[in-house]
């Protein structure tokens, strides 16, 4: 081979490495610039951003606990009245403060096979769900929700599913209003202090479970006392934090907030998009699928479907869950829901328009008499000039 | 990328710390490309301690808004700049064909072949001898990746003349490279 086909490699092998000299030059004079603005203006006013767990500071407090605590301490796991107090209260308050947050972990997928991940998210206005996230894995697999926009990248197919009129992103938010209802709904709350001994930090670790989180499900969280925010979080689908964590978080930072530009998605080169709406419209207008109106009004139509389905959940019916809510078929309901405990409909209550679906919430008995809304959405369509109606989707934020 | 945007964000909302990030992040890219443009690395250097200055001076007030990549901003911000100083360096040595032959003969110099390594002696031989205007489109092209859209806005010219560049450049580059290789 001649070199000059070789010029797009060769140029790209150019490296010239930037000496300590340059390197002081210009740290120096950003430092400069940085102690100027100090002095010659007023204290920020705008937000604090990037507050970060495991600043300077803290990382120098813990050196120095580790000197004094040395020669006293040779266990991790630590009686709780020689601990730096630590209460949920506090996180709770803390945490009204971050409206962002940036994760990785690992967690099983389809298959069951470990995967993993980093995201991003943005809390919605009351921190109680959030319609803004990034996800994307070790296999290139990128997942972005924007506000009623989903995006699904594929890289093995080279394909970019696109959802519109999307739901939520994440139907709970890791912030103070979930853990305070948390707290108050687990049946097991157990704290247990300790340290992590790769920073002799001190920790708290909480362990609970919830038997209709949809389905059985048992938590541990790890919280930093000084800082007091939670740092690593595992999940299990049983009640007994048994076999691998579905879904281990190890590292979470909170962030005050987080650019628009995190939840923009482009299309990668050479990708194909699929318009998941069509998809999704396709089953949603199946004939043989829904219920008929007949001569029910809307209201009463969106209430006897939601009635019918979660009522067919309760019976393990899943041939009509599948036909009230025709994006799944039977057997990935049986899958989904078998697990779970549903014992009995409490009401059917609240309904109202979310832009431009009809929300039905519908509360649920769980075993160990756990009550939860969940909510409903409609679809009215026509098909050969009779009205009927499918349920969408179905989703939650309360836990109480 | 991701980076990149919290990076322009964070400088956006006034944090200056965040250019410490973005010096590590590319200062070997920037300080390469300069070097392949000037080929003196002291003024390289200078050329990529400027950039940051004038990034670090900009003042809380200004924000970034990119039409480009970070890396291709900077990439901009270090191809003016040595522009600027090619030229001045051209009126000082009075004759731009001299100061492309004290070039080429820079790039043989065993200096050279110390910061680009023996293997790309050719190459960077064969560099120094193209014109300037293209040469820059080249290493923008291929070392920065931009795209040519980008190099015509940056240069103020049309797609089809920085396309021109990038083509006549890359012949005499290869017909360079192989008549080194004959001899």
């Amino acid at each position: 081979m001649r070199p000059s086909d070789n010029i797009n490699k060769l140029i790209k092998k150019l490296n010239v490495k930037a000496g300590p000299e340059l390197d002081q030059r210009v740290h120096d004079d950003i430092s400069k610039a940085l102690a100027e603005s100090k002095q010659t203006q007023p204290a920020p006013t705008g937000p604090n951003i990037w507050r970060i767990i495991m600043e300077n500071k803290i990382t120098k407090l813990a050196t120095a606990a580790a000197v004094i605590l040395i020669a006293l301490l040779s266990i991790t796991v630590l009686d709780k009245a020689v601990t730096p107090a630590w209460a949920i209260d506090e996180t709770i308050d803390l945490l009204k403060e971050f409206n962002g947050m940036h994760v990785t972990g690992t967690m099983l997928n389809e298959e069951g096979k470990e995967v993993s991940f980093e995201a991003w998210a943005r809390a919605n206005e009351d921190q109680t769900a959030s319609n803004h996230l990034r996800l994307e894995t070790e296999t290139g697999e990128i997942d972005v929700v924007s506000g009623h926009r989903r995006y699904q990248y594929d890289p093995a197919t080279q394909t970019v599913k696109i959802t519109e009129g999307y739901g939520q992103a994440m139907g709970i938010w890791f912030g103070a209003d979930f853990f305070e209802s948390l707290k108050k709904i687990v049946l097991d709350w157990n704290e247990t202090y300790g340290k992590d001994p790769a920073t002799d930090r001190d920790r708290v670790f909480v362990t609970c479970s919830h038997p209709a989180a949809p389905g059985p499900r048992s938590f541990w969280f790890e919280f930093d006392v000084e800082s007091k925010l939670p740092i690593s979080f595992k999940q299990w689908e049983n009640m007994v934090r048994e076999g691998a964590p579905s879904f281990y978080v190890k590292s979470i930072k909170y962030l005050d907030d987080l650019p628009d530009e995190m939840f923009q998605f482009e299309i990668p080169e050479g990708a194909r998009t699929i318009p998941a709406l069509a998809e999704r419209n396709d089953k949603l207008q199946d004939p043989d699928s829904g219920m008929l109106i007949g001569n029910m009004t809307e209201e009463q139509a969106c209430e006897e479907i939601t009635r019918r389905y979660w009522q067919a959940i309760i019976e393990h019916d899943w041939q009509t869950v599948a036909m009230l809510c025709p994006i799944s078929i039977a057997q990935q309901w049986e899958n989904k829901y078998s697990g779970s405990n549903f014992e009995e409909i409490v009401e059917i209550k609240g309904l109202h328009q979310e832009d431009g679906y009809t929300i039905v919430p519908c509360t649920i008995r769980f075993d160990r008499n756990v009550i939860r809304t969940i909510n409903t959405t409609v679809v009215f369509r026509t098909i050969d000039g009779q009205q009927s109606c499918v349920i969408a989707n179905t989703w939650s934020q309360d836990w109480d | 990328m991701l980076e990149d945007k919290l990076l322009i964000w964070k400088f956006n909302r006034g944090d200056r710390e965040v250019l410490r990030r973005i010096y590590e992040k590319y200062k070997d890219d920037l300080l390469t490309l300069a070097t392949a443009l000037l080929y003196q690395k002291t003024e390289a250097e200078d050329v990529v301690h400027d950039v940051f200055c004038s990034l670090i001076k900009s003042g809380s007030g200004q924000k970034l808004r990119l039409t480009t990549s970070l890396k291709g901003y900077l990439a901009t911000c270090v191809a003016n700049n040595s522009r600027n100083r090619n030229k001045a360096n051209a009126v000082h040595a009075g004759a731009g064909l001299e100061t492309a032959r004290t070039i080429a003969s820079d790039a043989k110099s065993p200096d050279v072949a110390a910061i680009f390594g023996e293997e790309l002696r050719f190459l960077t031989y064969s560099l120094a001898q193209i014109p300037y205007d293209q040469r820059e489109v080249i290493l923008l092209r291929l070392y920065s990746g931009m795209k040519f859209k980008e190099i015509a806005a940056l240069e103020s010219q049309s797609i089809n003349t920085i396309q021109g560049r990038y083509r006549y450049g890359l012949e005499k580059l290869r017909s360079l490279m192989n008549g080194e290789v004959k001899k």
